[in-house]
C-alpha cells in the first residue's frame, strides 16, 4: 500500500499537472484571444498576396480621330523561376519544342541562379497558347504594355512620350497622364509558404479600368504641311532651330505646333534633351518688330493716330528726348515722313516709337497688361514659358524700346495668340490643343469649350489694323509671302539676339506672323526661325526674307484644305 | 488454469479502465490533426504529407494492439525482464552511432527494410523499466552514494541520445529520474540539493555542451518579439509562424482543414513536431485547450492506479510513465507556444511517427496492467 510520502508526491504531481495546464491555457489566452488579431493579419499579410493588373493607357488622338499615340497589351512574355524548376532537361525541352528554340540555349536560362529569368519576350498567340498548357509553376507569364506612336515624328512635341514605366514625360503625354492612365486593376492571390500562387479567391478583384482617350486639336494634314515645308526651310537656311504654329484664331484651337529639330517618341532616349524641348512654348525671345501691331493697335483704339495721320521718320535716324534722357533711334532705311499705316507697312522702327510716345504711359502699360504679356496663355501643355515685360516704372529707354519689340519677351504662342486677339474681331483666344476626352466606350467626358474671351480693341479698330496688315504682305517687309488671290494679313519681325553683352550683330531671329483671310481670318499662324545662317550675310536674313516665304508655302497648301476661296482679280480690283 | 483466469482478468480489467477510451480519443484527434496536415497543397518536389494520416491509423491501429499486448504479462516477468529490455535498448543505441541513418543532420534513425524505427524512443520505456527495478529492490536510499547506481542508469543513455543529437528525448531522461527517485524515498533534501546544482550548471551548458543549432534555437526563444530578420527566415522561423498559426486560430478555430498556415505550408513540420500548431489553428482555444485537458485527465487516471499497485516497481513504472509522457506533452505544447525552446519532442498519441506511437500506447500498457495485478513477491526481493 502506498505510504504518506506517495500520496503527497501524487498529490503534488497532479497539483503541478494543474498548473502546468494553467499556464499553457493562460498562454493559448494570450495569443489566440489578445493578440489574435495581430497574428491574424500577420497570417494573411503573409498568404494573400495583391498583384496590380496594369491599366491599359488610354490613345492620344488628333481632331479627326486619328491615332498618334496608342498602347498595345497583346503581347506576354515568358519567364521562369529557376529554383522552382524541377526537372530542367525536360523543361527545356518541352519549351523548346513550344518556342523552337535551342535546348542548349533554355538549359543555360533553367540553371541560371536568380530568381526571376525572362525565357522569351513577347510571344505570339500560337506560342502563348502552348505555353500556357504546359501549365508548369515554375513559368510564368506577364502582360507587357507597348506605347506606339503611329504617325511617326508627327507633332512629337505636341504628343510627347512616355518613359520604361509608360508614365507621360513630356507633351500631351505628360499633361493628360492622370486622364490616360486609367486606374489599375487588383488581383488577389494565395500565397503558400513556397511562393506559389495558389488559388484565385473570387469578389476582391478590381478590374482594370482603361484609360481615357485625348484627342487634340491638332489637324493631320495641317500639321504634315507645316512639318514638310519647315523641314524644307530648316534645310534652306539652316537655322539653330525652327517653330511654327497654325491657330484657328477665333477658337484657339491649335491645328499645328512643330518644332525642328525634332525626335522620335518611340526612341526619345537617342535625341538630345534641347530638341525634345517644344521650343514654340517654352522659348521666349524679343518679338522684334512683329510687336509693332499691338503698339499701332493701341494708338488707334486709343484715337491718338488714325491710318492716315503723318508721321516724321526723319532720315534712318531720329533722337527722342524727355526731361534729360535721350533716345538715338534708327531705321533700315530713310523713309522721310510716313503715314501710320506705312509705318507699320514698312516697319520704322522711328515712327512706332514716335506713336507709342504718344499714347500716355499709363494706358499703353496697361493695354499691355491686358493683353497679359508676360504671362503664359495657359495652353494644356507641360513647361509654357510665361515671357517677360516690366510691369512698371518704365525708364524712357523702356519707352523707346518696347513698342518696337525690345525689353519685352515672348514666346512664339503668346505672340501668336495676341495678334490673333487683335484680328479676330478685337477678343483674346485661350490657346487650346485638347478638343475632348472621352472615356473607352466613346462617351464624351470632357470636351473644349472656347473660354470666355476679353475685348481688347473695338470691331472697327480691328478692321482699320487688318486693312494696315495686309498692306504690309502686299506692299511692305512681307511681300514674299503674297499669294495670287488671297488676302493675307501679316508681319514680318527680324531681332537681333540678345547676346551677353548687349545685342548681336550676327545672331538674329527672324519671324513671320500671319492671318487668312483678311475679312474673315480662319487661320492664324506664326513661323519662328531662330539663327538663320546660310546663304547671304546676316544683316540680309531678315523675316521677310527666311520666314515669310516658309509661311506662304504652308498657307498655299493649307488654305485649299480649310476651303477659303480664292478671290478673282476682278473683284479685287473692284474693291 | 488459474493463471490464465488472473490474466484474463488482469487484462479485462485493463480493457476497462477509463483511460483507455481516452487515451483513444486522444488518439482519434490526433488523426484528424494530422490528417488534415496531410493536405497537399499546390507545393512541388516536396509530395510528402499526402498519404501519413492513412499510416497514421494504422500506427494507432498497431498501437492499441500493442497496449492491449503489454496487459498480458505478469508484472513478475515484466519485473524480471527489466534489465534485458534496458540492455536491448541501450544495444539499439549503440547500433544507430554504427548503422544509423541521418535526417536533417542528426542520426536517431535504424531501418530495417522498410520499417525504420527511433530506439531513443524505446529507450524511454527501457531507462523506466530498469529504474523501477533498480529503485524498487531497496528498502530505502539513504545517502548520496544511494543515487549513483540509479543516475547511471538514466545518464549512460541520455549521453548516448545527447550525442545523435537529440537534447529533446534526452533531457526527457531527468525529470523521469527525478520523480522516481523522489518516489521511491529518497531524501527529499537531498534530491532537492542536487536539483538546484543541476540548475546552478544549467546556464554553463549554454557555452559548453550545446551544439551550435541548439545554441541559435535558445537564443531565438529568449529574444523573442525582436526577431532579427535572419532569425526571421532562420531559427525563430518555426516559432515564429506555429504563434501565428495558433493565435489566428482565436478561440473557435478555422474549421478543420481549413487553416492556412496549415495548408498553405507555412506550419514547419506541421504532422509532427508542431501538430499542436495545427490544432490550436483549427479547433482554435477551445480544440488546444481541451487537448491539454484530455491530457490531465489521462495522466490523473493513471496515477489513480497507482494507489491500488500490488508493489513498488508498478507504483514507480506508473510515476515513470506518466512524468515522461506529462513532460513530453508540457514541453511540445509549450514550444509551440513559445513558452519553451523549440526541441524534438513529439505529441504523444497525436504527432505523426510510428516508434513515438508504438511508445506511447506501450507505456499506457504498462500503466493499465497494473490494475487488477495482485500482490505477489518480488522477483529481487526474496
Amino acid at each position: 500500500m502506498p505510504g504518506k510520502r506517495q500520496r503527497i508526491a501524487a498529490d503534488m504531481t497532479l497539483a503541478c499537472g494543474g498548473v502546468v495546464v494553467c499556464l499553457l491555457a493562460a498562454r493559448l489566452v494570450q495569443i489566440q484571444h489578445v493578440e489574435h488579431s495581430a497574428r491574424l493579419s500577420e497570417n494573411e499579410q503573409q498568404s494573400k498576396i495583391c498583384i496590380d493588373v496594369p491599366a491599359l493607357r488610354g490613345r492620344i488622338l488628333d481632331r479627326d480621330g486619328g491615332e498618334m499615340a496608342v498602347s498595345r497589351s497583346l503581347v506576354k512574355s515568358l519567364f521562369v523561376v529557376p529554383q522552382k524548376v524541377m526537372d530542367p532537361e525536360t523543361l527545356a525541352e518541352r519549351l523548346s519544342e513550344a518556342l523552337s528554340i535551342e535546348k542548349e540555349k533554355i538549359l543555360d536560362l533553367l540553371r541560371k541562379e536568380r530568381k526571376f529569368v525572362w525565357i522569351k519576350r513577347k510571344l505570339s498567340p500560337e506560342e502563348t497558347s502552348r505555353v500556357q498548357g504546359m501549365s508548369d509553376p515554375a513559368l510564368g507569364l506577364r502582360d507587357e504594355q507597348k506605347r506606339f506612336y503611329p504617325k511617326r515624328r508627327l507633332a512629337c512635341h505636341a504628343v510627347g512620350f512616355v518613359g520604361l514605366d509608360n508614365e507621360g514625360l513630356e507633351g500631351a503625354e505628360a499633361q493628360f497622364n492622370s486622364e490616360l492612365r486609367g486606374t489599375d486593376g487588383r488581383r488577389w492571390y494565395i500565397r503558400d509558404a513556397f511562393q506559389n500562387l495558389v488559388a484565385i479567391p473570387e469578389g476582391q478583384d478590381v478590374a482594370a479600368g482603361d484609360g481615357n482617350d485625348v484627342w487634340l486639336t491638332i489637324d493631320p494634314f495641317i500639321q504634315s504641311v507645316v512639318e514638310e515645308e519647315l523641314a524644307a526651310s530648316f534645310q534652306k537656311w539652316a537655322p539653330a532651330s525652327a517653330s511654327c504654329i497654325v491657330m484657328s484664331p477665333k477658337s484657339g484651337e491649335i491645328l499645328a505646333i512643330a518644332c525642328l529639330p525634332d525626335f522620335d517618341p518611340s526612341d526619345y532616349i537617342a535625341s538630345k534633351v534641347e530638341d525634345r524641348r517644344n521650343r514654340a512654348i517654352t522659348d521666349t525671345n524679343e518679338p522684334g518688330s512683329t510687336f509693332k501691331p499691338l503698339t499701332i493697335a493701341a494708338a488707334l483704339e486709343f484715337g491718338i493716330v488714325t491710318p492716315e495721320t503723318v508721321i516724321d521718320c526723319s532720315y534712318g535716324a531720329k533722337a527722342f528726348c524727355q526731361g534729360g534722357a535721350r533716345r538715338l533711334l534708327h531705321d533700315y532705311h530713310p523713309y522721310g515722313r510716313l503715314t501710320v499705316a506705312d509705318v507699320l507697312a514698312k516697319s520704322s522702327n522711328i515712327g512706332t516709337t514716335d506713336i507709342a510716345l504718344r499714347i500716355p504711359e499709363q494706358r499703353y502699360l496697361r493695354f499691355l497688361a491686358d493683353l497679359d504679356i508676360g504671362s503664359p496663355t495657359g495652353i494644356e501643355l507641360p513647361g509654357e514659358a510665361g515671357g517677360w515685360m516690366a510691369p512698371k516704372g518704365w525708364s524712357f529707354f523702356s519707352r523707346t524700346s518696347v513698342p518696337w519689340g525690345q525689353e519685352v519677351a515672348l514666346t512664339p504662342l503668346k505672340l501668336l495668340v495676341s495678334i490673333s486677339g487683335l484680328v479676330n474681331g478685337g477678343e483674346i483666344p485661350r490657346p487650346s490643343i485638347l478638343r475632348k476626352i472621352t472615356a473607352p466606350d466613346g462617351e464624351v467626358l470632357r470636351s473644349f469649350e472656347p473660354r470666355a474671351q476679353r475685348r481688347i480693341i473695338s470691331a472697327s479698330t480691328c478692321k482699320t489694323l487688318k486693312g494696315m496688315l495686309k498692306r504690309g504682305v502686299d506692299t511692305g517687309t512681307g511681300t514674299a509671302a503674297r499669294l495670287d488671290g488671297y488676302e493675307i494679313g501679316g508681319k514680318t519681325g527680324t531681332q537681333t539676339k540678345l547676346m551677353r553683352g548687349g545685342y548681336s550683330m550676327q545672331k538674329s531671329i527672324t519671324s513671320f506672323i500671319c492671318f487668312v483671310p483678311v475679312d474673315d481670318p480662319v487661320v492664324s499662324m506664326v513661323v519662328v526661325l531662330d539663327e538663320p545662317s546660310k546663304g547671304a550675310d546676316a544683316h540680309h536674313l531678315t523675316g521677310g526674307k527666311c520666314a515669310a516665304p516658309a509661311g506662304a508655302a504652308i498657307l498655299s497648301k493649307i488654305l485649299p484644305y480649310l476651303g477659303v476661296m480664292k478671290k478673282e482679280k476682278k473683284e479685287c480690283k473692284e474693291k | 488454469m488459474r493463471g490464465f483466469g488472473e490474466t484474463r482478468r488482469r487484462v479485462s480489467a485493463g480493457l476497462f479502465w477509463p483511460g483507455t477510451p481516452l487515451m483513444l480519443l486522444v488518439a482519434a484527434a490526433g488523426f484528424l490533426a494530422v490528417w488534415s496536415a496531410s493536405y497537399r497543397s499546390a507545393e512541388f518536389g516536396r509530395g510528402y504529407y499526402l498519404d501519413f494520416y492513412i499510416r497514421q491509423l494504422v500506427w494507432i491501429a498497431a498501437g492499441a494492439g500493442v497496449f492491449a499486448a503489454f496487459l498480458v504479462p505478469k508484472r513478475r516477468t515484466i519485473a524480471s525482464s527489466s534489465y534485458l529490455v534496458y540492455g536491448l535498448c541501450i544495444a539499439m543505441l549503440l547500433m544507430v552511432f554504427v548503422f544509423g541513418r541521418s535526417v536533417n543532420g542528426s542520426k536517431r534513425w535504424l531501418v530495417f527494410g522498410p520499417v525504420q524505427i527511433q530506439p531513443s524512443e524505446f529507450m524511454k520505456l527501457g531507462v523506466i523499466l530498469a529504474l523501477a527495478r533498480c529503485l524498487g529492490a531497496r528498502k530505502r536510499i539513504e545517502g548520496i552514494r544511494g543515487f549513483i547506481l540509479p543516475s547511471l542508469i538514466a545518464m549512460v543513455p541520455a549521453v548516448l541520445i545527447m550525442r545523435q543529437p537529440d537534447l529533446g528525448t534526452a533531457l526527457v531522461l531527468l525529470p523521469v529520474l527525478v520523480a522516481m527517485l523522489y518516489a521511491s524515498g529518497a531524501p527529499a533534501k537531498l534530491l532537492g540539493g542536487i536539483l538546484i546544482v543541476l540548475a546552478a550548471a544549467a546556464p554553463f551548458s549554454y557555452f559548453f555542451l550545446l551544439r551550435d543549432y541548439q545554441v541559435k534555437r535558445v537564443d531565438a526563444f529568449i529574444s523573442q518579439g525582436g526577431f532579427s530578420e535572419e532569425q526571421k527566415i532562420g531559427e525563430a522561423y518555426q516559432l515564429i509562424q506555429s504563434k501565428v498559426a495558433i493565435g489566428s486560430g482565436g478561440v473557435a478555430g478555422k474549421g478543420w482543414r481549413k487553416g492556412s498556415q496549415n495548408l498553405l505550408n507555412f506550419t514547419p513540420f506541421r504532422h509532427t513536431d508542431f501538430i499542436f500548431a495545427v490544432i490550436g489553428e483549427e479547433w482554435g482555444f477551445i480544440g488546444a485547450a481541451g487537448i491539454l485537458l484530455l491530457y490531465l485527465l489521462l495522466f490523473s487516471l493513471s496515477i489513480s492506479i497507482a494507489w491500488s499497485a500490488p508493489s513498488m516497481f508498478d507504483r514507480l513504472v506508473i510515476v515513470g510513465v506518466v512524468t515522461c509522457l506529462a513532460f513530453q506533452v508540457f514541453v511540445n505544447t509549450a514550444m509551440a507556444v513559445g513558452l519553451a525552446p523549440v526541441t524534438g519532442l513529439t505529441l504523444p498519441f497525436v504527432s505523426y511517427g510510428g516508434s513515438s506511437m508504438l511508445l506511447s500506447f506501450a507505456s499506457l500498457g504498462l500503466v493499465a496492467g497494473v490494475r487488477g495485478a495482485k500482490p505477489e513477491p518480488f522477483p529481487c526481493a526474496a
